[in-house]
């Protein structure tokens, strides 16, 4: 028995050894590999755990001495605050830690990969959004968004479908929405036109891989049984009138900084929220369960990017409206 | 890999797993060139993963979990090759790599399309152990459980290929 073992192994080994890439192929391969290294290059200076000496160590003594306040504070670092390492290497990698549920994983790098957006925005306002805090911005969305969408897979792997293409959905919309506050920053001349094409690459890319996942999860979604359906149903209402909920207080507390044409886009964005929160209720009283579905993903994505452009228009006082939109005087 | 990624290095690491990773990716996809792409993602994902900031302990058993996810949304899409596809898939290029006696090729493809056959579980475990070469410590070490747990998973998984091909 163990002979027989022994040359199948051996065979088998022979047959994969057959099955390799050719020196051209691999030659290829080498050189395509270094053309993506050279468009994200490593950083000139990287901010290690350990290793960035008094700064870092004073940072982790203001932990100490002040506990949670510290963690608290660094919550709105920015790049190049004496805060920023404590809250990308310490505080986000811990709760990343503690997201045990592939769904939760999966929020959380979303959540990860909306902060490091509303980063450069803010950088980019400020004039601060150098070389080095582009590119490691950058390298960072695309890690975040490679952590969620593999998340998401685990997710729709365990047989969670409907988890997944939510979790798909919520992150595509929220890097559209930054995507359309990049083009303003852009436009306003407040990004430098090289750092603004780094970042919009790889939103790019962030987009262009949800949308694939997005393609292949609805396939997956469209055969999901209608018990499944059902309760993913009730859960999504209840989930997104909670969204509509914190949206409405964010407009409160933003009401000071939106302009006429802002108020009235907000305004009708949640109108046609409602209007759509009622369609997919009426599907699912017709018994249509996969198309109230697809309205609701449709209300989550309008909520998303509400969400963000209102949180830009508070930040940076980005436009809600797009300029076309804009009342006449 | 830690503190600041090496290009040299990360080159080096390429020229040395690029076969196993492929082989790995074809094995779960079955097409030469979707192979390629999956491989090429694994290593760019992983220098993405790098200049973030982050270590990697064990560069190997990153790259074939970074690719075996990549894999398995293609799993979902791919189409089974053919029969006959799958007895002209040699993988190699005649000029660059000698030749196997044509009884050497028909045993080869007859095992692989009985490894093929086999269950999800078998089929990933053989691949790792003699697809992609790795020793039983990394095949562990991918799968998530201990080096005993993999060794009893490798010799069940060879014990019911040898049922397929008896």
């Amino acid at each position: 028995m163990n002979n027989e073992f022994s040359s199948l192994e051996r065979k088998l080994e022979e047959a994969s050894a057959r099955m390799a890439l050719s020196v051209s192929e691999k030659d290829l391969g080498r050189a395509r590999l270094r053309e993506h290294m050279a468009a994200m290059p490593a950083p000139k200076r990287t901010v290690p755990f350990l290793a960035h000496g008094f700064r870092f160590a004073f940072a982790l003594l203001l932990i100490v001495a002040v506990g949670g306040g510290a963690a608290s504070a660094a919550e709105n670092a920015l790049p190049g605050s004496i805060l920023y390492p404590l809250k990308t290497q310490i505080t986000e990698p811990v709760r990343a830690a503690f997201a045990f549920a592939p769904e939760a994983r999966a929020d959380f790098a979303v959540e990860r990969a909306n902060r490091r957006l509303e980063e450069y925005a803010q950088v980019s306002d400020a004039g601060s959004a150098d070389e080095e805090t582009t590119a490691s911005l950058a390298a960072a969305l695309a890690n975040h968004v490679d952590e969620a969408t593999d998340a998401i897979r685990d997710l729709a792997t365990a047989g969670d479908a409907i988890e997944a293409l939510d979790a798909t959905s919520d992150l595509h919309s929220i890097l559209e929405a930054h995507a359309s506050v990049l083009d303003q920053i852009t436009e306003d001349g407040t990004s430098t036109p090289q750092a603004a094409a780094d970042v919009g690459e790889a939103l790019d890319n962030a987009l262009a891989d949800t949308s694939e996942l997005s393609d292949t999860l609805e396939g997956v979604v469209a055969s999901t049984g209608a018990d499944d359906v059902a309760s993913a149903l009730d859960a999504k209402e209840e989930e997104l009138q909670a969204l509509i909920d914190d949206v409405r207080g964010r407009v409160e507390d933003a009401v000071s900084t939106l302009d006429a044409s802002d108020e009235l886009e907000v305004s009708g964005e949640l109108s046609s929220v409602a209007a759509l929160m009622e369609e997919a209720r009426s599907l699912e009283e017709q018994g249509d369960l996969a198309s109230a579905l697809a309205v609701y993903a449709k209300a989550n994505e309008e909520l998303n990017r509400l969400g963000v452009l209102l949180q830009a228009d508070v930040n940076l006082d980005i436009d809600i409206a797009a300029p076309e939109d804009a009342p006449l005087p | 890999m830690k503190g600041r990624p090496d290009e040299r290095a990360f080159v080096e690491a390429y020229d040395r797993y690029a076969d196993a990773i492929f082989r790995y990716c074809y094995f779960r996809v079955r097409d030469r060139e979707r192979a390629k792409d999956l491989m090429h993602d694994a290593f760019a994902k992983t220098w993405a993963y790098l200049v973030a900031g982050n270590a990697i302990e064990n560069l190997q058993a990153f790259l074939y979990k970074v690719a075996h996810n990549a894999s398995v949304n293609e799993a979902v899409k791919s189409k089974a090759l053919s029969l006959d596809a799958l007895q002209e898939e040699g993988g190699y290029d005649p000029e660059e790599r000698a030749l196997p006696s044509p009884e050497e090729s028909a045993e080869g493809a007859l095992l692989m399309r009985n490894l093929e056959a086999l269950d999800d579980a078998s089929r990933e475990v053989l691949a790792l152990r003699y697809v992609s070469g790795l020793p039983v410590a990394e095949v562990a070490r991918v799968l998530g459980v201990a080096p005993n747990a993999a060794s009893v998973r490798i010799h069940r998984a060879l014990a019911k290929l040898r049922e397929k091909i008896t």
